[in-house]
């Protein structure tokens, strides 16, 4: 798994390539935790090269949502394939935070939300 | 039926060879991307669920009887194409139709972090049955690529 943060205004855009698992999550989890700390509301994470997410991972984004509303911002996701969107939709993620379908889209979500 | 199998260390670790032996038997017996993904995630979920809570914590409850792991994860095609799923453990008896479904309608505030594992489980397999014998659960699940289902419980044939 690769994790790169990227700033954009207000927002960090985390972009997540690779797998999303037991074995990975914790290190998403870290950065999460940091940006959190670090005052970050508004999380854009770009989902186009992830391959495969687990109960691990969605357990992080969670997390991502419940400490972004906590300081009363927001978390946006986009590129999400089939496969990932299966997952979401079993989880009932999809109520839980915004999918959007491009970059721009989920930027703007947040911008209002902010 | 081809059928392949892989025993497991309860260590963490071991979801890499685990994923090896899946995208290996999956390519070899021409498993399609959806049907080797739910089959990864099923197999991931319980792995993990079994080493925390089964034998996990490492060894206060299992103080009294010593008794050496054991978990294998069997995968097989039937003749009409269903990969088929054996998981089986020697852990204390977990059934995981007693767990009840999670609340999805819950708002973030009120999710719980954790507990969807099983719940993935249960709705990526077309079908699946629980046994507990000779001391070990053995979960048996089917994954087809056809449409996502209520995960249900049926033992009975498909429809013809």
């Amino acid at each position: 798994m690769n994790i790169t943060v990227t700033p954009h205004g207000d927002c960090r855009i985390i972009r997540v390539e690779g797998r999303l698992d037991g074995i990975t999550s914790p290190e998403l989890e870290r950065e999460i935790v940091r940006l959190s700390e670090e005052g970050c509301r508004l999380l854009a994470f770009e989902l186009d090269a992830l391959e495969y997410l687990s109960s691990a991972g969605l357990r992080v984004l969670l997390l991502a949502v419940k400490k972004t509303r906590a300081a009363g911002g927001r978390v946006a996701l986009y590129g999400v394939g089939n496969t990932i969107r299966e997952v979401l939709e079993i989880s009932g993620f999809l109520s839980l935070l915004q999918v959007a379908g491009t970059r721009e889209e989920a930027l703007q979500s947040l911008a209002q939300s902010g | 039926m081809r059928a392949s199998s892989i025993e497991l260390k309860p260590e963490l670790d071991e979801l890499r060879r685990l994923e090896r032996f899946i995208r290996r038997f999956c390519d070899r017996n021409g498993v399609t991307e959806t049907v080797r993904n739910r089959t990864q995630l099923i197999c991931e979920e319980w792995f993990v669920n079994v080493v925390k809570h089964g034998f996990g914590g490492g060894g206060e409850e299992a103080a009294g009887a010593p008794v050496p792991p054991r978990i294998t994860v069997r995968l097989g095609m039937t003749r009409r194409g269903e990969l088929t799923v054996r998981l089986a453990d020697n852990g204390p008896p977990f059934n995981p139709d007693d767990l009840p479904e999670p609340d999805l309608a819950l708002p973030a505030e009120q999710r719980p972090i954790g507990g969807l594992g099983i719940h993935l489980i249960r709705r990526l397999a077309s079908r699946h049955r629980y046994e507990r014998t000779d001391d070990r659960n053995v979960l048996t699940l089917f994954v087809t690529e056809g449409g996502q289902t209520n995960g249900g419980n049926q033992e009975g044939e498909e429809p013809t």
